[in-house]
């Protein structure tokens, strides 16, 4: 614990989010993307875990449909059902899975750690899909590389110069690597060293450590003209060269779990994975959830637990309703069954770290992780990300 | 106001005695109604079309009782006037499918199209158009906002739909008809059905023919329904674009028009609730025929291919 | 064409609501319903009738009415104006209830009365047809084929029983009088070419109104001896010659006459409604030819003869008598007229 200043986790995530077939969204009214985590420590590992929340709120479009049969073709919803399951405005509720494990030496203070979305943006491509993008940080992790400075998100873009999209001025953008991306890339970096362990805990005692949610709501602003006009010169923004180096991954299609078939209910994911097989590396499970987002109708409680969670150092009330939000969600996603999502895993190549060895602590197979990873060879370097491919239990099994 | 002497004089009655004033004369000949006539033109579509109808059907209507010198119309100050026969015993339809369809296929087939008068088109008008169009959402939606909302969506969708349908079926001649609001006009006198007509305007299209098939569900069934159905098309083809553009009318969410008309200025909830109510009724009562209709209309289509 | 609508029974009280009548007591009558209110005693006349037929009845009924005949026991509207009500195959149409008298206040000879009434009805509704020979010719040979065809059927009807040994008494009367009628058949076929002859000579032919069916049965007279044509379901515009020779068959056979009656009539008919000389000849010629003569046989060879051989003679031997009047007046008629001329 020399010189070592906070550092932090940085990652970009670009997900396409897709609403319940045949609608689209006419006019998005609100969005916003916040947090809800829990820390625990345990094993000289930290876990945090929890969820990226997605919560949006759009008018959809009329649809029109398409069939032989009149039967089919002309029936509509009675008044009562439009009442009950929908008041006109669309819901988006949308939850990515977020699963870091951190070696505990590699964290000074467990009071310091947040996890932060540093920004999102949005971008409607049609078709009754919400393609999304978001910073997301860990900070709090010691840090080695001094000559990389860390909180400077500078450079602001604003490439798809959405009407809508404005930002608040203290939260940067990051994204620098937009046009590399393919539709869904993870944002990934990982500063590795062995870190000095002095802080140690040893209660194996989990806690649940404060977290600093930040959320960013994105307003519709025809309902807001002077936030707007406030807002009008940050269109402007001058992309920079962001000075950190950022790894970046295109994922192979291939590989990748179907977002977009959403037809077939992705098998249960296996759990998280177990602490005392990770070994100072930090995980990132991140899982988008490959299923559509439904709309629902309770915006009023939705809206009131967004604001509670935007609330900071409350941890009993953001913890309660976080609980509360889960169930919420697990409900309404998959009709009460047990939530279903596929998880990308990644693990970052420690020193002396070979492809057997990490094969061998995943229990897969080397000609996997090459195949996963599209490796030319079969060496791997320290700090090399690599996928993890996970196989699919049901969670009802852990 | 015509005076009783007058009327007397004109259609030959020896005693007569006013029930309502104005309106309902007691007579040696039976109790008669008087109907007053605004415009000429539709009186005399009126008479043409009741005379047709007899004619065609072979069933009784309220015609225009004429005068001792065969007048059907005569004049007051106040415009023009006919006399009608005080028809009140309610027919009863069951077990009727097939004379009263035949008499609804007749009707609906009738063919006056020629009309003089200005007829009642609910489709020239796009106020239901233009209601659907606007969303009645903002930031700040009450809970009545969000209900019409949603409403407004799905009245929407039902539009489309029987747009859709309408485009597909050809825009062809639709029945000029008078209009039926409820299946309480028919009566019966001396065992033999009886057909009030209504005295608004011809009306271009299905409403009539939506309202009729609507109570017939509502009041005997599917089963009931379909034999009626089957009746009609014997004399006014449901098989071709007629029950397309009637499906089409049935889809057309007239009821939310309607609604929105009616609570625009409604603040009262217990007002709003009444005509809440009232929405959802009708709603329910559009979605059940359009499903009936449609399964009538599969297969129908399946005879047609087979 | 409502056919599917109207259904079950007799709709007579939906029919008697249309003209506001309130029935106290319904009588039948032939085929007449006699129907007592308060108001008055009506006769409603059930009959079978298409569309085409009872829009032609209307259209003589108005026809009748516009020119000012007043001898018909006139159809009332409906009180919306119709004049017949039509359920499916059957027809219904009002009038007043006429009684028909046969002891009148003053001496009346009804036949005397229906002949010049028929000659008003032609007289009212007397037309020129526009001039066709080829209308003449086709009626004319219409009916020629038809009496060479009945000759020739009553021809070997007559050889078939001549080569009997044993003749039945209707048999032997017939055979009395063939010759003879075959000579009023010559008589009709002469005086069915004059007719032709003289109108295409004139170029020109006329009709009238035709009751159709005139006889004292569709005659109703009041007290003072006035009559009343009903009926006119099977009235046509037709030559007035054959109104009239259908009136004088009938009168032929409902009651004893002579020539010099049958002058008589015809001179009262032509006081009002002269004839023209081709129509005399052509009235003559219907007259003359003894279909129902022929007519009598047909009904004895019928195997479902139900008369005595009593009976059928006893007809046949009137009809030879008509006939034998008719020949009578035949010549009388026109040894008249060529002694006038």
């Amino acid at each position: 614990m020399t010189y070592e200043q906070p550092s932090s986790l940085a990652f970009s995530i670009k997900e396409s989010v897709w609403l319940r077939e045949g609608e689209e969204i006419d006019e998005l009214l609100s969005l916003a993307l916040e947090p809800d985590i829990s820390i625990r420590e345990a094993d000289d590992q930290v876990f945090i875990r929890g969820s990226l929340l997605l919560f949006g709120e759009y008018k959809p479009k009329e649809q029109d449909s398409n069939s032989n049969s009149y039967s089919d073709q002309i029936s509509f919803r009675s008044v009562e059902e439009v009442t009950m399951s929908d008041d006109g405005i669309g819901m988006i509720r949308h939850s990515f899975p977020l699963d870091v494990t951190i070696p505990r030496e590699k964290i000074n203070r467990l009071e310091d750690l947040y996890v932060t979305v540093d920004a999102f943006d949005y971008e409607l491509p049609g078709k009754g899909c919400i393609e999304l993008e978001a910073n997301v940080s860990v900070s709090g992790i010691k840090h080695e590389r001094t000559e990389e400075p860390e909180d400077t998100y500078d450079e602001q873009q604003d490439e798809e110069s959405d009407d809508y999209y404005t930002r608040p001025q203290e939260y940067n953008d990051f994204s620098s690597e937009r046009e590399e991306m393919n539709e869904r890339s993870f944002h990934f970096e990982a500063v590795r060293e062995a870190a000095a362990d002095d802080e140690t805990k040893d209660e194996y005692e989990s806690r649940v450590e404060e977290i600093k949610g930040e959320s960013k709501e994105f307003q519709n602003y025809e309902r807001n003209a002077a936030f707007e006009q406030h807002y009008e010169e940050e269109d402007q923004y001058e992309q920079e060269e962001n000075n950190e180096e950022p790894v970046s991954y295109n994922t192979d299609p291939e590989i990748e779990p179907e977002y977009e078939g959403e037809t077939e209910p992705e098998p249960e994911p296996e759990p998280a994975p177990e602490p005392e097989l990770v070994r100072s590396e930090p995980t990132v499970n991140f899982s988008p959830q490959p299923s559509p987002v439904s709309a629902v109708e309770e915006t009023h409680e939705l809206e009131e637990e967004g604001e509670e969670e935007a609330g900071r150092d409350q941890t009993e009330k953001s913890s309660s309703s976080k609980d509360e939000n889960a169930l919420y969600l697990t409900k309404m996603l998959t009709k009460g069954d047990q939530e279903e999502f596929s998880k990308l895993r990644m693990c970052i190549v420690q020193d002396g770290e070979s492809l057997e060895t990490i094969a061998e602590r995943y229990n897969i197979q080397v000609s996997n992780l090459i195949r996963m990873n599209r490796l030319n060879e079969e060496r791997v370097a320290e700090g090399q990300i690599l996928y993890i491919p996970v196989k699919q239990t049901p969670t009802s099994k852990s | 106001m015509l005076s009783l002497e007058y009327l007397q004089e004109c259609y030959g009655f020896n005693h007569s005695k006013w029930k309502i004033n104005g309106e309902i004369l007691d007579t040696e000949k039976g109790v008669k109604r008087l109907t007053n006539w605004t415009e000429e033109k539709r009186v005399r579509w009126h008479v043409q079309w009741r005379d047709q109808l007899a004619e065609k059907t072979g069933c009784l209507t309220n015609r225009m009782i004429q005068t001792i010198h065969g007048e059907r119309i005569i004049l007051s100050d106040a415009g023009w006037v006919t006399l009608h026969d005080e028809v009140t015993s309610l027919f009863s339809y069951k077990n009727r499918e097939n004379e009263i369809g035949a008499f609804f296929g007749r009707y609906f087939s009738l063919g006056m199209q020629d009309v003089d008068t200005e007829i009642n088109d609910p489709y020239a008008n796009n106020k239901l158009k233009i209601y659907l169009q606007q969303s009645f959402l903002t930031k700040n939606s009450t809970e009545e906002m969000r209900f019409l909302e949603g409403i407004r969506r799905e009245s929407r969708l039902r539009y489309n739909k029987a747009k859709e349908i309408k485009e597909k079926a050809g825009g062809k001649q639709e029945p000029i008809v008078a209009p039926i609001r409820s299946l309480d006009q028919g009566k019966v006198v001396y065992g033999q059905f009886y057909w009030t007509n209504l005295k608004g305007r011809p009306e271009k299209g299905y409403g009539s023919l939506r309202n009729v098939l609507t109570e017939w569900l509502q009041r005997y069934g599917q089963t009931s329904l379909f034999s009626l159905l089957n009746e009609i098309d014997k004399e006014f083809s449901l098989k071709g674009y007629h029950g397309k553009n009637l499906l089409a009318e049935c889809l057309t969410p007239w009821e939310f028009l309607e609604y929105v008309m009616k609570t625009r200025d409604v603040h009262e909830k217990d007002e709003l609730l009444v005509w809440k109510e009232k929405l959802t009724y009708q709603w329910e009562a559009s979605r059940l025929l359009v499903k009936a209709l449609g399964e009538w209309l599969d297969v129908a289509q399946e005879k047609v291919t087979v | 064409m409502s056919t599917n609508i109207h259904i079950r029974q007799k709709p007579i009280g939906a029919v008697l609501f249309q003209y506001d009548l309130y029935p106290e007591k319904i009588e039948t009558v032939g085929k007449v319903k006699k129907v007592h209110t308060a108001n008055g005693i009506y006769a409603l006349k059930e009959t079978e009738m298409g569309k085409d037929e009872s829009e032609w009845l209307i259209h003589v009924i108005k026809r009748l009415e516009r020119i000012g005949f007043h001898y018909v026991v006139p159809i009332l509207p409906s009180k919306y104006g119709d004049y017949v009500l039509r359920y499916g195959d059957l027809a219904y149409y009002l009038m007043p209830w006429y009684e028909d008298h046969t002891k009148f206040r003053h001496p009346v000879h009804p036949e005397e009365v229906m002949v010049e009434e028929l000659a008003k009805l032609h007289g009212l509704t007397e037309r020129t047809q526009e001039y066709s020979e080829k209308i003449l010719e086709e009626s004319y040979e219409t009916l020629k084929k038809r009496w060479t065809y009945r000759r020739l059927e009553m021809e070997r009807y007559a050889d078939q029983i001549e080569g009997n040994v044993y003749l039945s008494p209707f048999q032997l009367t017939f055979l009395t009088h063939f010759q003879r009628s075959l000579h009023m058949v010559e008589q009709a076929e002469r005086h069915l070419s004059e007719w032709i002859n003289g109108a295409k000579e004139k170029k020109s032919f006329r009709s009238v109104l035709c009751h159709g069916k005139p006889s004292r049965t569709h005659t109703c007279f009041d007290q003072y001896g006035t009559a009343y044509f009903l009926n006119f379901e099977k009235a046509v515009l037709d030559t007035p010659s054959r109104d009239l020779a259908l009136m004088f068959r009938h009168f032929f056979q409902s009651r004893p006459w002579d020539e010099q009656e049958g002058q008589h009539w015809l001179h009262l008919y032509e006081r009002h409604f002269a004839l023209f000389d081709e129509e005399r000849h052509l009235f003559m010629s219907y007259l003359a030819f003894p279909e129902s003569l022929y007519q009598s046989v047909d009904a004895y060879t019928r195997e479902d003869n139900k008369i005595t051989e009593l009976q059928a003679v006893t007809q046949l031997e009137k009809k030879v008598l008509t006939m034998n009047r008719i020949n009578r007046f035949m010549n009388s008629v026109f040894k008249k007229e060529s002694e006038e001329e």
